[in-house]
């Protein structure tokens, strides 16, 4: 049976320098929650906390109902992998994948055989009598999680474990991780800054940005409903423009946009760049635009679009993604067309 | 050019390192050497009877050092791996001040200060004691663990600390199973130097020891004045056999695969 995990208004400086400002997380029990955001957001910080590595400046942190703010990390419930893989050296690949088993008061009588059963799941088997020195990246990485898997953690925490791989492998990894994790089905906090790999693994994510826990959703929200002007972006959305509700339409600086069912409320405006079309002739919902520039981003082309704002002389640039080369020129009149039930308002502007 | 040189200084150097050796080996063999010959006209091993006699001044003076020097070897590097890990892995308010005040003794001549601290050592009764010699001999061997353990922490990750707690091991375990183990080259290196410095240690012993403390180096000197080269031969090969059982035992660590000894580089 695994553990829920709750971080409760946990606060963080380090002399002066807050890192993390309040976090409120439930991480359901059986589940793997990305914490996701780039270097120096405090995910890191955030992990060692919950491992007990660091101690809080100040709120608690609960595996199910038992605060852990005093258990030290050694009488933790938990296991945790590194970004490196932090192989003994003086111990064989056998011995690193026992080392908790060995550490333990009552160490089992059959420890080689649980060794070798672990390694072939990690998809090691006869490892166990090699060094740390004769593995790949890949294969110490996975060592080093069949290591912390021997423990038996009823919380897996793993800080970054697949950045120092290459681009194939971390794909491999990742999977990798997601079906150990079913298996065991052990409640799982997952630290990236790889946006991708947080999307492909996750049952949720938590974005954090500087020392903020910004929004804490499924994968699939943080595209279609990002909830702050920061998530839309490090999501990849290139569009945000500020403007306010009137009726049911959204009124920019160059015009107003129609809404669909059910919007939310708020003063920004999110219009992903491959919801978006480039078109010569005016549709439903439509804006007219100049097309600057366009290129190729892998299989798809990137149009590069102004809009002449109605409120001002200034224009407003606008990015338009799509799979199909249209029929345009540079400095071209075209369309902008967008469905409105693909807008979406973003209700805080932090 | 080069294929006639090489083998030419190689023959030099090696000439240069060995023959006060080759002449200390001859003299302990000797009975009666005489210039201008080039070498002895009769041998004896009564140099080497006297210097292993059981009760004689040089066992028991090899003895009395090498008691003293494991104790200081010790001593000395449980110290200075603490203010080397202090030094290399932690930052605390007057560090640099710190780091100057433990090497400070390899430039300030001991001397100097044995000879300030000799009325403490009188007065607290460590004067001419064992113990006494032992403190003495910690002033000019803990600065160089310092250094060689300074070394040898900076280039340990800590992270494999913390990853042998998040698995579970007590902190005395992850010394032991852990820590231990990749910084032991460190702590070989650093017994070496402890203990040969302590082993040929002259002055500081005679100003602690006085008379009462006879190490080995204390007996050569007696043997020196009596200029009786035969046994002063064969004592110094005595002398020599401890160090270089320990460097035998060392040696892998300090060349070599192990990179974690570079200390020596970096003060």
């Amino acid at each position: 049976m695994s553990t829920g995990i709750k971080i409760e208004n946990i606060e963080k400086s380090f002399g002066t320098n807050p890192v993390l400002k309040g976090i409120n997380l439930e991480v359901p029990s059986g589940k793997l929650v990305s914490i996701l955001g780039s270097s120096g957001c405090g995910k890191t910080t955030l992990l060692r906390i919950v491992a007990g590595l660091e101690r809080a400046t100040s709120g608690h942190v609960y595996f199910d109902d038992e605060l852990q703010d005093l258990i030290t990390v050694e009488k933790r419930a938990i296991a945790m992998v590194f970004q490196k893989a932090l192989l003994f050296p003086s111990m064989t690949i056998g011995e690193n994948v026992a080392f908790s088993l060995r550490a333990s008061k009552n160490p089992p009588k059959d420890i080689d055989k649980r060794v070798e059963e672990m390694l072939e799941l990690v998809r090691l088997p006869g490892f166990a009598s090699r060094r740390p020195g004769e593995l790949s990246g890949g294969q110490e990485q996975r060592v080093s999680l069949a290591r912390a898997l021997m423990r038996n953690p009823k919380v897996l925490l793993l800080d970054e474990p697949l950045s120092a791989l290459d681009a194939n492998l971390r794909v491999e990894m990742r999977n990798f991780i997601r079906e150990i994790h079913d298996s065991f089905e052990m409640t799982t906090l997952f630290v990236t800054h790889d946006q991708e790999e947080a999307m492909a693994i996750s049952d949720k994510i938590a974005f954090m940005e500087s020392g903020v826990l910004e929004q804490y959703d499924g994968p699939q929200s943080f595209v279609s409903t990002p909830e702050s002007r920061k998530v839309a972006k490090f999501f990849g959305c290139r569009n945000v423009f500020s403007g306010a509700i009137v009726g049911d339409t959204f009124e920019t600086a160059f015009g107003s946009l129609t809404l669909g069912k059910d919007h939310s409320r708020g003063s920004l405006i999110a219009a992903r760049q491959e919801d978006l079309q480039v078109t010569l002739e005016k549709t439903k919902y439509s804006f007219e635009a100049t097309v600057v520039s366009w290129q190729f981003v892998g299989s798809r082309i990137s149009i590069q679009c102004e809009v002449a704002n109605s409120s001002n002389r200034e224009k407003t640039e606008v990015i338009v993604e799509s799979d199909r080369f249209a029929d345009f020129e540079v400095n071209e009149k075209v369309y902008i067309s967008y469905s409105p039930d693909r807008l979406h308002v973003i209700s805080r502007d932090s | 050019m080069k294929v006639i040189f090489r083998p030419f200084f190689l023959g030099l150097f090696v000439f240069w390192v060995f023959f006060p050796f080759i002449s200390i080996i001859i003299w302990s063999f000797a009975a009666g050497w005489r210039f201008p010959d080039v070498l002895p006209a009769q041998y004896s091993m009564r140099g080497y009877a006297i210097a292993f006699d059981p009760n004689g001044d040089i066992v028991r003076g090899a003895i009395t050092s090498t008691i003293i020097a494991l104790i200081v070897g010790v001593i000395a590097t449980a110290i200075g791996s603490a203010a080397g890990r202090a030094i290399a892995m932690y930052n605390f308010k007057m560090k640099k001040a710190f780091q100057f005040l433990v090497l400070a003794p390899l430039i300030v001549p001991g001397l100097a200060v044995t000879m300030g601290i000799q009325i403490l050592f009188i007065k607290y009764g460590l004067s001419d004691t064992v113990r006494g010699v032992v403190l003495a001999h910690l002033i000019p061997t803990i600065p160089y663990v310092v250094m060689i353990m300074t070394g040898t922490f900076a280039n340990f990750d800590r992270g494999y600390e913390e990853q042998g707690q998040v698995l579970g091991a007590s902190r005395v375990t992850v010394l032991r199973k852990i820590t231990l183990p990749i910084v032991l080259p460190g702590l070989a290196v650093s017994f070496l130097f402890a203990f040969v410095i302590s082993w040929s240690e002259y002055i500081l012993t005679l100003l602690v020891g006085g008379a009462a403390v006879k190490t080995l180096p204390m007996v050569l000197f007696a043997f020196l004045r009596g200029s009786d080269l035969t046994l002063v031969g064969a004592a110094s090969i005595v002398f020599m056999i401890p160090p270089l059982i320990l460097l035998r035992f060392t040696s892998k660590h300090l060349v070599g695969r192990s990179s974690s000894v570079t200390g020596l580089g970096s003060v």
